[in-house]
């Protein structure tokens, strides 16, 4: 035999249909002018075509082309089922995949920026001093106590707290003056709402932080 | 990249894009709503420049007088004198009436006529604008009368700080913050 092994291989694959373009000239080159060649490749496709038509053979004796029949009879007795698309559904779930990757990225992202954002640096505050029932604490002297019918709350802080005290201005919501913190470690102090009026003495709703010495 | 791995990049960029778009904006649209904390501990913003806000101080000398007292007419249209706890006193003299110019993030002093000092700072604007101020009452060599007042307050809105004895009387701070 004059051919070479790689010549037997092109040949075998030109005989089986699967030689590709570019290599194409150099096999037909091959069996212009080798007889040998051309003697093998006839024996090839011969030997392809008793393989071919043998299998084709078993495989109607065997039923198989009636295997996808009886599957899909099958199923209809089951009450029919939906067609899958395989490579669809694996798009489907590799977006799926995708979209919670991306959004816990992203929610990651916000929760992080929304920390720095929103959450406040810590600092001792104050101690908040619920505001006492309404006129329990005055520090005035006695000439000046007033008449607290019309005012709307007192929040107090004593004197010698170590404390400050801070005092919720929650009655006063809405109010044009909302008093967040009051410190006097040395001096005792309220503080009054004072709700708006109307009428003749109309005025808006105001604070009053009134501090004894 | 072949056709099947290029219809699926393309499938899933198609989809996912816009919900990219959605979270990222409500992202850039949700940070300017809230204050940064690394601003203030209190939440106050970056200072600006060009927010000034007067607060105008008024120096209230309040006694009970016999009979019916008077409220001087210096003082203007005040109701809330006349309305408890400060309907305590029937007279009310005006001391003093000054304006003071606080930028935000800055404080001006006022000295009072018993020599302690007021100090206001405007601290910020609040959302729905009014002005968070911070004031305090010092005097010298001694402790702080009133160490620190907080509070937001209303254009036009006064509040009060009262209780100082001085002459016979009460000394009462009206302060208004006018923009």
């Amino acid at each position: 035999m004059s051919l070479s092994q790689n010549e037997l291989i092109y040949l075998m694959a030109y005989a089986d249909g699967q030689v590709d373009d570019d290599e194409l000239p150099e096999v037909l080159a091959l069996l212009d002018r080798s007889e040998e060649a051309r003697q093998i490749v006839a024996q090839q496709a011969a030997l392809s075509d008793w393989v071919r038509t043998s299998s084709d053979a078993r495989a109607a004796s065997g039923g198989a082309d009636e295997i996808a029949g009886r599957v899909h009879t099958a199923i209809e007795k089951l009450g029919g089922g939906q067609v899958i698309h395989l490579e669809r559904e694996r798009a489907m779930v590799a977006l799926k995949r995708q979209r919670v990757k991306e959004f816990g990225a992203l929610f990651a992202v916000a929760a992080a920026a929304a920390t720095f954002w929103l959450m406040p640096q810590s600092k001792p505050q104050p101690v908040a001093v619920a505001p006492p029932p309404a006129h329990s604490h005055t520090t005035r002297p006695s000439a000046s106590t007033p008449s607290s019918s019309a005012v709307a709350s007192v929040a107090s802080g004593s004197q010698g707290d170590t404390s400050p005290a801070t005092a919720s201005a929650s009655e006063a919501e809405g109010a044009g003056v909302d008093v967040q913190t009051v410190e006097s470690p040395a001096h005792p102090f309220s503080i009054f709402y004072v709700p708006a009026a109307t009428g003749l003495n109309a005025h808006s709703s105001s604070v009053v932080v009134w501090i004894g010495e | 990249m072949t056709p099947s791995a290029r219809r699926r990049t393309s499938f899933v960029t198609t989809l996912v894009s816009p919900f990219l778009a959605l979270a990222a904006g409500a992202v850039v649209l949700a940070l300017p709503l809230a204050p940064p904390a690394w601003a203030d501990a209190t939440g106050a913003s970056r200072p600006s420049a060009t927010m000034v806000v007067n607060a105008e101080v008024m120096v209230l000398h309040a006694t009970q007088s016999p009979g019916g007292g008077s409220i001087d007419p210096a003082i203007g249209n005040m109701p809330q004198l006349r309305t408890p706890p400060m309907s305590a006193f029937n007279t009310y003299r005006l001391l003093d009436k000054r304006s003071l110019a606080l930028t935000v993030g800055t404080g001006a002093t006022y000295t009072m006529a018993n020599g302690r000092v007021l100090q206001v700072t405007f601290v910020e604007r609040t959302p729905d604008h009014g002005f968070h101020v911070r004031a305090a009452i010092n005097q010298p060599g001694g402790k702080a009368y009133l160490k620190l007042l907080e509070l937001t307050a209303k254009p036009n809105d006064p509040f009060f700080v009262a209780g100082q004895l001085y002459q016979g009387g009460t000394l009462i701070l009206a302060i208004t913050l006018r923009p």
